[in-house]
């Protein structure tokens, strides 16, 4: 096969970093970006892009751990290059703090981020409804540069990007070889994926540019990351509701727990309300599938259902997508040799 | 009684909040002044970046060390009061970096967190081969002491934009107590050797990816005259030199180029930075802080004067336990005045 052209749908951190990995693993591959939304509309937009993974329960956890290896070491080298400010990629410092001392004491990926360790007492001063705590040093990926820097790098090697719905993969089998599914909470209804379920987050970005730290309550729902040029305060944990509208009651409910965190934040300044819907699953599907009608028959790798952790893991399954279209590709080559016969 | 601060930098301001603060209930006729030819936002202390870090070494001077206990504790405090933004204050974590080992600072169990740096995170700092990793404070200068004027104003303290000439000038015009904080120029006033100017550049930048403090140190070039990155909320300060002697207040090409040449190769993402300004000030050093009480001889009268001068590249890291200390002398010229009763003890 010539050019094997391939098309990515989805335009979040996922897509693109997955069509940027297949254009690194395969530069004689056409690839080709397929969007309804592109940045600054993406769920990805919304999240802050902590380098904090979420757990996901049907994915064996030395998986989960490479894939977060994978992606620090990548981000890590360019927030210390001169691209660092364009990708949006810089190190961040804080604590999470646990009301109960959490069951586990050391997660996965405490060797991953630098200089994990238990909170000091003295640090533990600071939030006294906390009895525990760990401090680390992360990565943080701000939204819209990091997807805008993705898109540069893949109009320079060549790859296309389109504003299309696409309705139904195959509707694509004619003008592309194979499809990789990156719809995020958009495969619930691409591909029918009842597994895959939406929780919503409402978040408040927030100018608090004395707000170095980022603070995370154990329990995911309270965090405040600092960002470029904005904090974003969070969250909600709402499983299965769509609703893409801010509730100003949420909004309220997030502030207040916010500052009782970092009492600071009640000097914020111009708040600005976003949603997003987690695209969650028991497990990220990264798998390949071949679709077929009548004789016809259409590889596709998907890679969606990254739920709270898609900025956390993106690179490692971007690559493990490509080494999947690699495989397609393969058995694409493998059949037409043996229809040539 | 009438007080007249000269000095309005971090030192003076802070100590007239202090002594206020601590006597006007007790002293009823308790009338301050603060007399200063520069003042906000054109002080030396207007220039440094803002972080809390003493030396390295202390020189076995352990009153210093207390002092910057003091301050750490008290700005510590004041966190989580809705005062900590107008005041300028926040916490920041960061860096010190070696090219050896060295041993722990005096200040480590002041500071939060603090830890040696593990090699994952040497790494983002080639040629370094050690380092501290710490969360401190930021008192950002150009916000505290606009709001310690305020709080002085509100107490009724007076502000004049003079240049005084003597101590003489103020006991004439019928000074009880004059308080000393003049920092690089005490000498106008009273000559002392042991205070040289220890001049310093900075570059300050937008930079708003930079949330870490990174302070790197050179044993033989001394300190500060390594490259340092200091995030403030709005800007980024970049520097690292520091010239014993140098009065000059101007700005130096040749200076420029260092700071920006070795914050770059420390920071490479620091290249895309925009520069927004460049400023030199003269750090007041010496070796070791004057705060003591003097008698000066005024016609047939004694009148007192608290030195409080000499701070070097860390007034503001030392400022409130200095400020206390100059309180506590001022309290001992009130009790031998007899014009105070002694304070209550603590409980």
């Amino acid at each position: 096969m010539a050019a094997p052209k391939v098309a990515v749908v989805g335009a979040g951190v996922v897509g693109l970093s997955t069509a940027l990995c297949i254009v690194e693993t395969c530069p004689s591959c056409s690839v080709t970006v397929l969007s309804d939304q592109f940045s600054p509309s993406t769920t990805s937009d919304v999240a802050a892009g902590m380098l904090i993974p979420h757990t996901y329960p049907g994915t064996p956890i030395h998986v989960q751990k490479q894939w977060f290896k994978e992606t620090f070491t990548y981000l890590f080298a360019i927030s210390n290059s001169a691209e660092a400010s364009e990708a949006g990629i810089h190190l961040v410092s804080g604590w999470q703090v646990f009301k109960n001392t959490p069951k586990e004491e050391l997660p996965f990926w405490s060797d991953v981020v630098l200089g994990f360790r238990p909170m000091s007492e003295a640090e533990l001063q600071k939030f006294p409804q906390h009895r525990f705590g760990q401090a680390f040093t992360t990565l943080k990926c701000d939204c819209p540069p990091y997807l805008l820097w993705l898109e540069k790098r893949l109009k320079a090697t060549g790859v296309q990007m389109y504003t299309r719905k696409v309705a139904d993969l195959w509707e694509l089998h004619s003008e592309y070889n194979i499809v990789v599914n990156c719809a995020g909470i958009g495969a619930h209804q691409l591909v029918g994926d009842e597994q895959l379920f939406p929780v919503r987050g409402q978040v408040l970005k927030v100018h608090a540019p004395w707000v170095k730290n980022f603070i995370r309550d154990g329990d995911g729902l309270t965090y405040i990351y600092p960002g470029i040029h904005r904090v974003t305060l969070g969250g909600t944990r709402e499983k299965e509701s769509w609703s893409l509208s801010p509730d100003p009651g949420t909004t309220k409910d997030i502030f207040d727990r916010c500052c009782s965190l970092e009492p600071s934040l009640q000097g914020a300044q111009d708040i600005k309300v976003k949603v997003g819907l987690r695209p969650s699953r028991w497990s990220v599907r990264l798998q390949r599938e071949v679709l077929s009608q009548g004789g016809f028959k259409l590889p596709v790798v998907h890679n969606y259902g990254h739920g709270a952790g898609g900025f956390s893991v993106h690179r490692g399954t971007a690559k493990e997508a490509a080494r999947l279209v690699g495989e397609c590709i393969a058995a694409l080559q493998g059949s037409s040799s043996r229809a040539k016969l | 009684m009438r007080v007249a601060v000269i000095g309005a930098g971090v030192i003076g301001l802070s100590t007239a909040l202090c002594i206020h603060e601590q006597y006007h209930s007790l002293v009823p006729s308790l009338e301050m002044e603060v007399y200063a030819d520069r003042h906000t936002p054109h002080t030396t202390s207007d220039g440094a970046a803002g972080l809390w870090q003493p030396y390295l070494s202390d020189h076995g001077n352990l009153q210093e060390t207390l002092w910057n206990k003091e301050t750490f504790d008290y700005l510590l405090g004041h966190l989580g009061s809705p005062a900590a933004k107008e005041m300028g204050l926040f916490l920041i974590s960061g860096y010190n970096l070696f090219t050896q080992l060295v041993p722990d600072p005096s200040w480590k169990s002041i500071v939060l967190g603090f830890r040696n740096l593990t090699p994952k995170e040497l790494e983002l700092f080639p040629g370094y081969s050690y380092g501290w990793f710490n969360t401190a404070l930021m008192l950002e200068c150009r916000s505290y002491l606009p709001w310690l004027t305020n709080r002085l104003t509100q107490r009724g303290v007076k502000f004049f934009h003079k240049k005084v000439e003597s101590f003489q000038e103020m006991f004439a015009q019928g000074m009880d107590v004059v308080i000393n904080c003049t920092g690089v120029r005490a000498g106008e006033l009273q000559p002392d050797p042991e205070l040289q100017p220890g001049r310093g550049q900075v570059i300050k930048v937008l930079a708003p990816w930079v949330k870490h403090f990174i302070i790197t140190h050179n044993i033989e070039s001394g300190i500060y005259n390594s490259p340092y990155v200091i995030p403030g909320s709005e800007f980024t300060v970049l520097g690292g030199i520091y010239q014993h002697g140098n009065w000059n207040e101007e700005n130096s090409t040749q200076d420029h180029k260092t700071i920006w040449e070795s914050c770059c190769r420390l920071l490479p993402a620091l290249q895309k930075a925009k520069i927004v300004e460049e400023w030199s000030g003269l750090r007041p050093a010496r070796p070791w802080v004057r705060l003591e009480r003097e008698t000066v001889r005024h016609g047939h009268f004694q009148a007192e004067v608290i030195h409080n001068y000499g701070h070097g590249g860390f007034g503001i890291t030392s400022h409130w336990g200095c400020a206390m200390a100059a309180a506590r002398l001022f309290g001992s010229i009130l009790q031998e005045k007899k014009l105070a009763t002694p304070p209550q003890p603590r409980l």
